[in-house]
């Protein structure tokens, strides 16, 4: 098991890049913590972490919870809760935006605090017990990062394939947005 | 009149559950319980425990308080390696005398799918699941 304690060393060594990031995939893992879970997304996923407090509000039956005006263009923001199902509002607690590569354009996800981990050895990664192991579930395994708290795994492009399948399907559509 | 058979009584929280003495492990008192975002049914958290990470028949509608997680064992298959998985239980387990001749038909709102009991029986006016572990904490792909 692995000794080092990415609290430690990873406060300082964030961002905030002010554009996208090099187009060079790296190893590690972008710690994105909301509503008390923390996702350890795949550094080669990230397009840019950026402050999250300049979102220009979606029209009524956008499914997302505002847009980023990058210099590419306007880019989605989501939110998810503790289950990983979208909000459809904006939490109050979001204070950084982590883009990750998807098409036709980056999608972000609304996080309370996000922290790098720069090499994966850092994190000492477990595959979920066979019978919890989930194909529709992004989450592929868990690493402890301290006593109490863990990081789920997500392998690389399942975040934005997630955020494409909660917020794009009949139930979010039908039941959420036009209620 | 029991059988002479000893078992353990669980307290879970659907119903009852009696386990075999060698298929109880140990009791947790300070568990490190996390609950996975995206889990389903009866399988919601995973267990830290020994250094191992076992599933845990946990639902996301049950509060951890008061709950006790119980560490069981199972083989696979006879003289296969023991695997071991947890339960949330309430209170803590206790043994008890399996009664003679009260095999009875499973209650309607029993939410275990048939392939993972082993047989239903009543103890003190009450239904009680004997479950088939190795079953029950298989792969769905497995139980399909």
């Amino acid at each position: 098991m692995s000794t080092t304690d990415p609290h430690d060393s990873l406060e300082e060594d964030l961002f905030a890049p002010s554009g996208p990031m090099p187009d060079t995939p790296t190893e590690g893992f972008v710690l994105c913590e909301f509503d008390g879970v923390t996702i350890a997304v795949p550094q080669s996923d990230l397009v840019t972490i950026e402050h999250g407090n300049e979102l220009s509000a979606p029209l009524p039956g956008e499914p997302v919870i505002g847009w980023f005006n990058s210099p590419q263009g306007p880019w989605p923001v989501h939110a998810l809760d503790q289950r990983l199902r979208a909000l459809t509002e904006q939490p109050a607690t979001g204070a950084y935006l982590v883009f990750v590569r998807s098409q036709p354009w980056p999608s972000g996800l609304l996080c309370e605090r996000v922290r790098i981990v720069r090499a994966s050895s850092e994190l000492t990664i477990q595959p979920l017990p066979a019978v919890l192991r989930d194909p529709a579930s992004p989450i592929g395994g868990i690493a402890r990062l301290d006593k109490r708290t863990v990081a789920w795994i997500l392998d690389e492009g399942r975040l934005a394939a997630h955020l494409a399948a909660v917020t794009s399907n009949d139930e979010w559509n039908n039941e959420r947005w036009h209620e | 009149m029991s059988n002479g058979l000893r078992a353990w009584l669980l307290d879970w929280p659907a119903h009852p559950l009696a386990l075999a003495q060698c298929e109880v492990i140990e009791a947790i008192e300070d568990p490190e319980v996390h609950r996975v975002p995206t889990g389903t049914g009866w399988f919601g958290a995973v267990l830290f425990w020994r250094d191992q990470l076992l599933p845990l028949a946990l639902s996301h509608e049950q509060a951890l308080d008061g709950m006790t997680i119980v560490v069981v064992a199972y083989q696979k298959e006879p003289r296969a390696p023991l695997e071991y998985a947890a339960i949330g239980v309430q209170g803590a387990p206790r043994q008890f005398d399996v009664p003679l001749d009260a095999d009875c038909e499973p209650p309607a709102d029993c939410p275990l799918a048939h392939e993972h009991l082993r047989a239903f029986f009543r103890y003190q006016d009450r239904t009680v699941a004997v479950p088939e572990l190795q079953r029950w904490f298989a792969p769905a792909a497995v139980n399909a």
